[in-house]
């Protein structure tokens, strides 16, 4: 005969409390618009330290006893100097890397109406979505756009915090982006992570001659920015709907430029 | 003394979680591997350690989640976290105990773990998830045979 009073039956019991209380605070925080969950995210953010891409690393001074001939200070001195030396050069590489792929961006993008931010890759989550640094610190907003070094549209943030915010980018399964093409034909474009799936939504003119598919101000993104270029790719029309799938060559990694769009 | 253990314990596996976070973001390029100690502790937990103690341990880690790795609604990843536990713990104690169990509940545990993904596209996940499953299986194994209070006893 079972037992109702069975420790393990009571284990059980806590853990369905457990649930209903997480079931509560969930009710809290989705009646009151995730205040509950961004004020424990400002308020707590020293329990997820925020990890520097940029190193700092400095080499370590080299001291010596004073008492050591002149010679030998000199020859540290140069040393030291030689090490300083090379520091620069390093960093001057990386800064003109950096300039060169800014440069890259600012020619594609029109700097006198868009903010452009440069970002970084912080977390990856269970969800393949991708924390990045820069959030209300730099007045983003959910759906503001997430380019490469091309301009084209790499991901969208879906959500912001203070000093960070969260992106699902093409590579999401789940990643999803209304578009428009020249013709005025709306279209939702969707991934796998390995394809993109170009589904039209609203047919205004029938026609294959569609190079890229823009965002657009009217589905509250910041602009007009290419997320895909069909002009290789083969389009079907059929049952008055324009469909494509293109492979997905893009990459992200720790070292991957990415840049936020902000209207001024 | 039990606060102050569940206390460090809380903080421990809060580091699991960043280690976790950090760690795939790394091996991002690698779509094969995949690195989970916060699901071995899961494991562990469901299937060793079954106690009351360790839900406001998993509740708290849940929303530590949700608070900074997430854009889920506070309280989401903690009821996935303790329904992955129930599940686990209640199919543990209908199957016998040896390898092949051990691990298919393993590999259930990382389906429930990752539903998201899979809800999302099922036909790769199954192979995909088989493959992630086996490294972190072998942790769980390794680190569960050196855990053992009688080391004596331990199956190489």
């Amino acid at each position: 005969m079972i037992n109702n009073n069975s420790p393990k039956r009571r284990v059980y019991v806590f853990y369905i409390l457990g649930i209903l209380l997480s079931a509560t605070v969930l009710t809290v925080d989705i009646f009151s618009d995730k205040s509950v969950s961004t004020y424990l995210n400002n308020k707590l953010s020293v329990l997820s330290p925020t990890p520097l891409v940029s190193s700092n690393f400095r080499f370590p001074e080299i001291e010596i006893f004073k008492s050591k001939s002149k010679l030998i200070n000199e020859n540290i001195r140069l040393k030291n100097e030689v090490i300083e030396l090379r520091k620069l050069k390093v960093e001057n590489e990386k800064l003109k890397i950096e300039n060169e792929a800014n440069k890259f961006v600012v020619k594609e993008v029109d700097s006198s109406i868009y903010d452009i931010f440069e970002s970084s890759i912080i977390f990856k989550t269970l969800t393949n979505q991708y924390i990045i640094s820069g959030g209300e610190n730099l007045n983003l907003s959910e759906k503001d756009l997430v380019i490469n070094d091309n301009s084209y549209v790499v991901g969208v943030i879906s959500q912001v915090r203070q000093d960070r915010s969260i992106v699902s980018t093409i590579l999401n399964p789940s990643f999803s982006i209304e578009g428009i093409d020249k013709y005025g034909n709306e279209y939702l474009i969707t991934s796998d992570s390995k394809n993109l799936y170009v589904s039209s939504t609203n047919i205004k003119e029938e026609n294959t001659d569609i190079k890229y598919i823009y965002t657009d101000i009217t589905f509250g993104h910041p602009g007009q920015f290419p997320i895909i270029d069909l002009s290789s790719t083969s389009i079907n029309i059929a049952n008055n709907k324009i469909t494509a799938e293109q492979e997905i060559n893009f990459n992200i990694n720790y070292f991957s430029n990415i840049y936020l769009l902000k209207t001024k | 003394m039990t606060y102050l253990k569940n206390l460090i314990l809380t903080f421990a596996t809060f580091f699991l979680i960043f280690t976790e976070t950090r760690v795939n973001t790394f091996l991002t390029n690698n779509v094969y591997f995949e690195f989970y100690p916060f699901l071995v502790y899961l494991f562990h937990v469901s299937t060793n350690y079954f106690s009351r103690s360790s839900v406001l341990i998993i509740v708290l880690n849940g929303f530590y989640y949700d608070i900074f790795y997430t854009s889920n609604f506070l309280g989401e990843t903690s009821i996935k976290f303790l329904f992955i536990c129930i599940v686990t713990h209640f199919i543990s104690t209908k199957l016998s105990t040896n390898i092949f169990n051990n691990f298919l509940l393993f590999f259930i545990c990382l389906l429930l773990y990752k539903y998201e993904l899979v809800v999302a596209d099922i036909s790769m996940s199954l192979f995909y998830f088989l493959v992630i499953c086996l490294p972190n299986f072998l942790l769980f194994r390794a680190l569960n045979s050196n855990l053992r209070r009688d080391v004596f006893s331990a199956k190489i």
